[in-house]
């Protein structure tokens, strides 16, 4: 999907072309916010991707546990669903939610023994599952900035094998640029220390 | 005990109140990993980096609890 295209070869690698500003993976992005970390994953970050899944999901679905889907509630707590709504399933457990409660009160009416269906929390469950399912969200406001501007090479972040290098230094020319110092190591300052 | 036998998954809040003050050490935990995984090039020190952290904010915020409870109870 985003592999990094090698550059033109008639391209004079001492200019920056139009298309060496940042690149954005939009995509993944999108991804990321869908699923925590599988934006990571399809750029293939595959621990990376896999740590901040379960990290994030865990939050999320701790907070959930913790206080019921009544933590997630757009209408009560506008403010902290602008954090939890980075993580795209709040917006279906909200969606669930409003559909019980709506349920509920229209039936409340008639029926008496009509169930909730839900038990809303109250007290320190309520307050710990929103700042769980939260901070969730803010996790994954980072991780989601992360993978735009991550550059899309395969790392094996947990053996450090493949790590990406920077693009081969280009050979001198003399008609194009000033000359540039070469990256080795000095011989004058190499060979006097024998 | 029973109420927690009752306890239905995700429609029920969990009956934490005892206990409440222990969920920050998952919840630190959870935003030092994050936090790390994100910041760290490689993956090969990331335990440790994100025990580290999260023990200094733990170590911080218990710093900052005893301060304030000084304050409280001088004044």
């Amino acid at each position: 999907m985003s592999k990094e295209s090698p550059p033109p070869s008639d391209a004079s690698p001492h200019e920056p072309s139009a298309a060496s500003g940042p690149r954005l993976n939009l995509a993944p992005a999108v991804l990321g916010w869908a699923v925590p970390g599988l934006g990571h994953l399809v750029m293939g970050q595959t621990a990376r991707g896999l740590i901040l899944a379960v990290t994030i999901l865990s939050l999320w679905l701790g907070g959930l546990l913790i206080g019921g889907i009544s933590v997630i509630d757009r209408k009560d707590h506008p403010a902290w669903f602008l954090g939890q709504m980075w993580v795209a399933p709040s917006w279906l457990v909200n969606h669930y939610h409003d559909g019980l409660r709506q349920r509920w009160q229209r039936d409340a009416g008639t029926r008496a023994d009509i169930e909730r269906g839900y038990e809303p929390a109250y007290g320190k469950p309520e307050e710990q599952g929103i700042l769980f399912t939260a901070l969730a969200g803010l996790l994954n406001v980072l991780a989601i900035i992360d993978v735009i501007y991550r550059e899309p090479w395969p790392v094996r972040e947990l053996t450090g094998e493949d790590v990406p290098v920077m693009p081969p230094v280009p050979e001198e020319h003399d008609d194009v640029g000033p000359p540039r110092p070469h990256p080795t190591v000095n011989p004058d300052a190499a060979g006097g220390s024998s | 005990m029973s109420a927690v036998l009752a306890y239905r998954p995700f429609l029920e809040p969990l009956p934490i109140e005892p206990a409440w003050l222990w969920l920050c050490v998952p919840l630190v935990l959870g935003v030092a990993v994050v936090y790390k995984t994100i910041k760290l090039p490689t993956l090969e020190k990331l335990p440790q980096q994100s025990l580290l952290l999260a023990t200094q904010v733990l170590l911080f915020m218990a710093a900052g609890a005893g301060l304030l409870s000084l304050l409280t109870w001088w004044f």
